[in-house]
């Protein structure tokens, strides 16, 4: 089947998200059979379904209260939408399931009812929620960063991004110390600096832990100085250059001590097999989920 | 069926197992409710636990 992703040319990527950067810098194998082949494990991820229902349930509710739904209607759309969504959805998962993530948006929705942050109005008219945004790397012009941000808001006189995450771990100080350095906060704020000329300051994220009987939530934030954001921009310049040499080359390094990060990578059983092996593990063992980064999710 | 006795805590998977689209509006009022009533539960509780840590600090915890 032809690879028709917007975000390659000839078999190179040339517009980068947070997502292929991580994974570029992680293993350059493990983005390549991640992002450039499209492999993924068979099993969709609970946690990455239940991210993607929470973020549509929230962006429903602040469209609705931007056209002038008070809060109890649109959390009770939002409810409606959010079980419309998640029909034929199943989870073994005691903590992210369908249940746990109808509280945790009525939770979370009536916590922030009388929320300070305000979700701005874009130039265009519209709320400021779910964006896609895209620039040029300065270093490297004939590159794209972009992603998509979940909304704007002003807090506390200021401007920023502010991104939602659920865990099941317990929302101390080190949780956000996480998104500092972070390559999604880092792009999200020069998002909405380049893409959508707001004098965003950084990012604010909602954090969601996910109990078996509870749903608690902290805000944290993960500010990003224009000093910071500049020399983001010049090794983001050579990673994405460094991939296309690599892919050039069709020369895919392994970093061994990637390979146990995060509860150990997808691809190690396939690493560890003799190269001329390795693509009949693939194909036999994984599915093709392309991943493209220009795909629109939202407003631009 | 009332809203009330469809905020019974039992009745909540029911609901959530129905057809969504065919959830009535006292369907839907009693899944909010019963989520609300769940939250302040679980709250008090909360209060209950951090008071009771409260009361454990002594100053014998100091070592002097």
């Amino acid at each position: 089947m032809p690879d028709t992703r917007l975000s390659f040319r000839d078999g190179i990527q040339f517009a980068w998200d947070s997502t292929s950067l991580t994974l570029f810098k992680e293993c350059p194998r493990k983005y390549y059979y991640t992002i450039v082949q499209g492999f993924s494990t068979r099993e969709r991820s609970v946690h990455l379904d239940f991210g993607i229902f929470l973020h549509e349930a929230y962006e429903f509710y602040h469209r609705a209260r931007a056209i002038g739904d008070d809060h109890e209607k649109a959390l009770h759309a939002t409810v409606e939408q959010s079980l419309v969504a998640t029909v034929g959805w199943t989870s073994d998962d005691k903590y992210k399931n369908r249940p746990n993530l109808i509280r945790t948006i009525v939770w979370y929705l009536d916590e922030f009812k009388d929320d300070p942050a305000k979700t701005i109005v874009l130039s265009n008219g519209k709320p400021a929620v779910e964006l896609s945004f895209r620039f040029e790397i300065p270093e490297a012009p004939d590159y794209l960063y972009c992603g998509h941000m979940d909304r704007i808001a002003e807090f506390s006189g200021d401007l920023y991004v502010f991104d939602y995450k659920s865990t099941k771990r317990a929302l101390y100080t080190e949780y956000f110390a996480q998104f500092s350095p972070h390559n999604q906060m880092t792009g999200y704020t020069l998002g909405g600096k380049i893409t959508f000329k707001q004098p965003v300051k950084g990012v604010i994220i909602d954090a969601a832990q996910v109990g078996v009987n509870f749903s608690r939530f902290v805000r944290g934030s993960a500010p990003r100085s224009d000093e910071v954001l500049e020399e983001w921009l010049s090794p983001t310049a050579y990673y994405v250059k460094l991939a296309t040499s690599y892919a050039e080359a069709d020369f895919w390094p392994l970093y061994e001590s990637s390979c146990d990060k995060f509860f150990g990578c997808q691809f190690r059983q396939v690493c560890s097999k003799s190269p001329r092996q390795r693509q009949l593990w693939l194909e036999a063992d994984y599915v093709k989920r392309l991943w493209d980064p220009l795909q629109i999710r939202g407003d631009i | 069926m009332s809203v009330l006795a469809e905020a019974d805590p039992n009745s909540l998977q029911a609901l959530f197992d129905m057809d969504p689209l065919k959830l009535s509006d006292s369907n839907k009022e009693a899944i909010v409710k019963e989520l609300r009533a769940q939250r302040e539960r679980w709250k008090q509780a909360e209060g209950g636990r951090a008071k009771k840590e409260l009361v454990k600090v002594d100053l014998s915890d100091l070592g002097l």
